[in-house]
């Protein structure tokens, strides 16, 4: 996990896109966020391995997600048990989606699922673009300021910095 | 930029199909696990899969060495399957609805012993205890008849044999607590009594005022100017002895009412004697056991509680029938109990295609003679169908129906015929399920019977027509058995029964069943109970005649000695009191005789017939 964390802040301070990066947040998110073996997840996981987006940052906002989907459970739950019993409306889609080939599968007349779902697609696209807009600020501003400070040079003209340097270049 | 990544479709791929892989490598005991903890939660014991297959391609099944424990008693199966195989549907498991199309059950057997407890682990017993509903929770089968019992009847072995005056030693009677607290009374009396006796005039003090008096006499007056000092000196005197008098007077009529009170109770002697007589059976414990009570012991107990296991197993069969209509009209989204993080899975309405669960067809064939003890029964075939077993009988649109047939082992050439029909398409729910036993032959003549058993059917043909129709919730049924030849055994704390018994012939023994699933009513008929009334009335009679006669008469002597004795008592008080007062009385009613001649004398003087 420090491994990817420092792969993400290396991917921070590179010119990478920063849709690559934001993308594997928000898709990272649904991954944390719902119940991980559901099929929803592989549909995720499609897309994670087959857009281009940062595999560290998937990793990362999957484990921090998750870490919040835990304790947000009782919130998803209520969420869920709502939407499936609560809305009149919506009981001929759920009752037709549970009388289809497959979709039973996909477990949505569990109310952790529909509640962490629902929460984290309404969440996918805020979490898009506000880390896309806070990558941006970071690179524009931070490195900057980061650059100027005088622990940062001296880190930097510290040998083991440039030993890391070194086998970091090794590595490519 | 390109935003596709190729490669990573081949990541996903070889994923996916590592995911597959793995799920197919040890899906026999993924399925195997997920079967053992479903089924041990359903029937709230353990159930084990000796082996299970399955096959994705041919989506078939196979399982072998199946046991389902019995939760009442976990060291015993309810059931063990020797082999089990089934053909699943493909289409309806598209749609997550397992449908068996053809079900083949062989190897059954009934309640066989297990090697290990069948008691749920306490993974499952959490679980359990989560899922179970209030309306579970509350559920309890009719335990009236199952507890029956013949109260303790070697009290009246021990009874015959015992010394009375022992027997009598041991328990607490009436008419002791009755003297004891008469003795007490008698001896607060006395106590009183002395006290007030005390305060009441001293013999010296009314010796003192007649002898005051008397003196009077020796002091006559000479002349009658001292004659009005005289008078008044003796009209003083006779006052003061008049008080004496008047208070022991009072004295006396108040003891002789507190004497009668007293006494009183001590008349009811009779009164007392049924009171020790009665209380004395009372606390022996001695309870003789109608007839009811002995046919209930001999068969009602058993058929009770093999009818309360049937319907504690058929109310666990009922929790997995889902009534909803075609459309689903009448069925409410439900949510099952929520763990943590795994949340809870709400169950929608089945509209059409298949149900959730069905077997469609299943056949059954039972181990040949095996049995699981005196009280099983033993067939030499057993072999029946079931049709359209379903969690969602509306869908399904037909009903489950049930046969078995069998043929049981042993000299006599009897049969079994389970049949029924369980129809929930429409609520309520309306269930039939028909029995038919004939000549089942129970024979324990080598078995061992339990110290506590005081009556045991030892040997009997029986014939068992029994039907049970469940409309919703509410019960009734009719199970009639026939015992023919019946042997039956007194175990050694109801020797005194075995008259009774002597000359039982052929009865038959009516249960009946009504009440709702929750609380099912039982009765217990039998036309024996008549005659067995009159033999048991005749054999107590005889037994505990003597006995009891031998009781009272060592009752009434004791009785009457001690209320002699108490009486003997309180006379003498009576007389010691009486006699004192009395003696008071006289020594001060001497004087006012001898005072009244005074006062005679000196009227006769004031008038100038002065004596001297």
């Amino acid at each position: 996990m420090i491994q990817d964390v420092f792969r993400l802040i290396r991917v921070l301070h590179s010119d990478r896109d920063v849709r690559q990066i934001s993308l594997g947040l928000a898709l990272g998110m649904i991954l944390g966020l719902t119940p991980l073996y559901s099929l929803h997840n592989l549909v995720v996981l499609l897309l994670v391995l087959f857009l281009r987006v940062n595999l560290s940052a998937v990793i990362l906002s999957w484990l921090v997600f998750s870490a919040l989907a835990y304790a947000l459970d009782p919130l998803f739950h209520r969420l869920g048990l709502f939407l499936l019993t609560g809305v009149g409306g919506l009981q001929g889609l759920w009752t037709t989606l549970y009388n289809m080939p497959i979709v039973p599968y996909t477990r949505f007349n569990n109310t952790i699922l529909m509640g962490s779902l629902i929460v984290s697609l309404a969440a996918l696209y805020p979490v898009y673009w506000g880390s896309r807009i806070g990558i941006v600020r970071y690179r524009e501003t931070f490195i900057e300021r980061l650059s100027r400070w005088r622990v940062v040079h001296v880190l930097r003209a510290s040998t083991l910095y440039r030993w890391y340097m070194r086998y970091s270049e090794l590595r490519g | 930029m390109k935003m596709i990544r190729w490669s990573g479709l081949v990541a996903f791929l070889v994923i996916v199909g590592l995911i597959a892989a793995f799920n197919l490598l040890f899906l026999d005991g993924i399925i195997e696990r997920i079967v053992e903890d479903r089924a041990s939660l359903a029937v709230g014991a353990r159930v084990e899969i000796g082996k299970l297959r399955f096959s994705l391609l041919s989506l078939n099944a196979e399982i072998r060495g199946l046991e389902v424990a019995n939760p009442d008693e976990p060291m015993r199966n309810t059931v063990e399957v020797g082999a089990l195989g089934f053909d699943l549907a493909a289409l309806p498991l598209l749609r997550k609805r397992i449908v068996i199309q053809r079900m083949e059950v062989t190897d059954l057997a009934w309640n066989t012993p297990r090697k290990t407890s069948g008691v749920l682990p306490p993974r499952l017993l959490r679980k359990l205890e989560r899922e179970k509903g209030p309306s579970e929770a509350g559920a309890k089968a009719e335990e009236r008849l199952e507890d029956c019992v013949l109260p303790d009847l070697s009290i009246i072995e021990d009874l015959k044999k015992g010394v009375p005056q022992d027997i009598l030693a041991k328990v607490d009677l009436p008419s002791s607590a009755f003297l004891t607290s008469y003795r007490q009374n008698l001896s607060d009396a006395q106590r009183s009594w002395e006290e007030r006796l005390a305060n009441l005039p001293s013999r010296e003090e009314i010796e003192t005022q007649v002898a005051a008096l008397r003196g009077l006499s020796g002091k006559r007056p000479k002349d009658v100017t001292q004659l009005p000092a005289y008078l008044n000196e003796v009209r003083d005197l006779q006052q003061r002895l008049g008080g004496l008098t008047r208070s022991l007077t009072t004295a006396q009529g108040d003891f002789q009412k507190e004497m009668a009170a007293l006494k009183a109770p001590l008349k009811g002697v009779a009164d007392l004697k049924a009171k020790d007589f009665n209380a004395l059976w009372a606390q022996l414990g001695i309870r003789v056991p109608s007839a009811e009570d002995l046919i209930c012991v001999l068969l009602g107990k058993n058929m009770a509680h093999k009818v309360n296991r049937s319907l504690d197993w058929y109310r666990k069969f009922k929790r997995f029938i889902h009534v909803a209509r075609p459309g689903g009209g009448d069925e409410e989204p439900k949510a099952e109990p929520k763990p943590r993080l795994k949340g809870a899975d709400v169950r929608f309405p089945v509209i059409h295609g298949y149900p959730r669960f069905l077997i469609q067809e299943a056949t059954f064939s039972a181990r040949p003679g095996v049995t699981g003890g005196a009280d099983q029964i033993t067939f030499s075939s057993l072999a029946g169908e079931l049709q359209g077993l379903t969690t969602d009988p509306p869908i399904y649109g037909k009903p489950t129906i049930i046969r078995l047939e069998g043929n049981l082992a042993g000299r006599t050439t009897g049969s079994v015929v389970l049949s029924g029909e369980l129809d929930h398409r429409r609520v309520p729910g309306a269930d039939l399920l028909n029995l038919v036993i004939k000549g089942l032959r129970l024979d324990r003549t080598g078995e061992q019977g339990s110290a506590e058993e005081a009556l045991r059917l030892k040997s009997a043909v029986l014939n068992v027509n029994g039907r049970l129709q469940v409309q919703g919730e509410a019960l009734d049924g009719q199970i009639l058995m026939g015992v023919r030849e019946p042997r039956v055994e007194v175990g050694s704390g109801a020797s005194l029964l075995a008259n009774a018994f002597k000359n039982l012939g052929s009865f038959d023994v009516t249960l009946s069943i009504a009440g709702t699933l929750d609380e099912p009513v039982m009765g217990l008929t039998s036309p024996a109970i008549g005659g067995l009334s009159t033999a048991l009335q005749n054999t107590l009679k005889a037994e505990l005649s003597g006995t009891r006669e031998s009781l009272k008469k060592v009752i009434d002597a004791r009785v009457d000695g001690e209320v002699l004795q108490a009486n003997q008592e309180t006379d003498r008080f009576e007389t010691q009191i009486l006699g004192e007062l009395s003696s008071r009385l006289k020594m001060a009613a001497v004087v006012p005789q001898g005072a009244q001649k005074e006062k005679q004398s000196l009227e006769k003087a004031k008038k100038g017939i002065l004596p001297w």
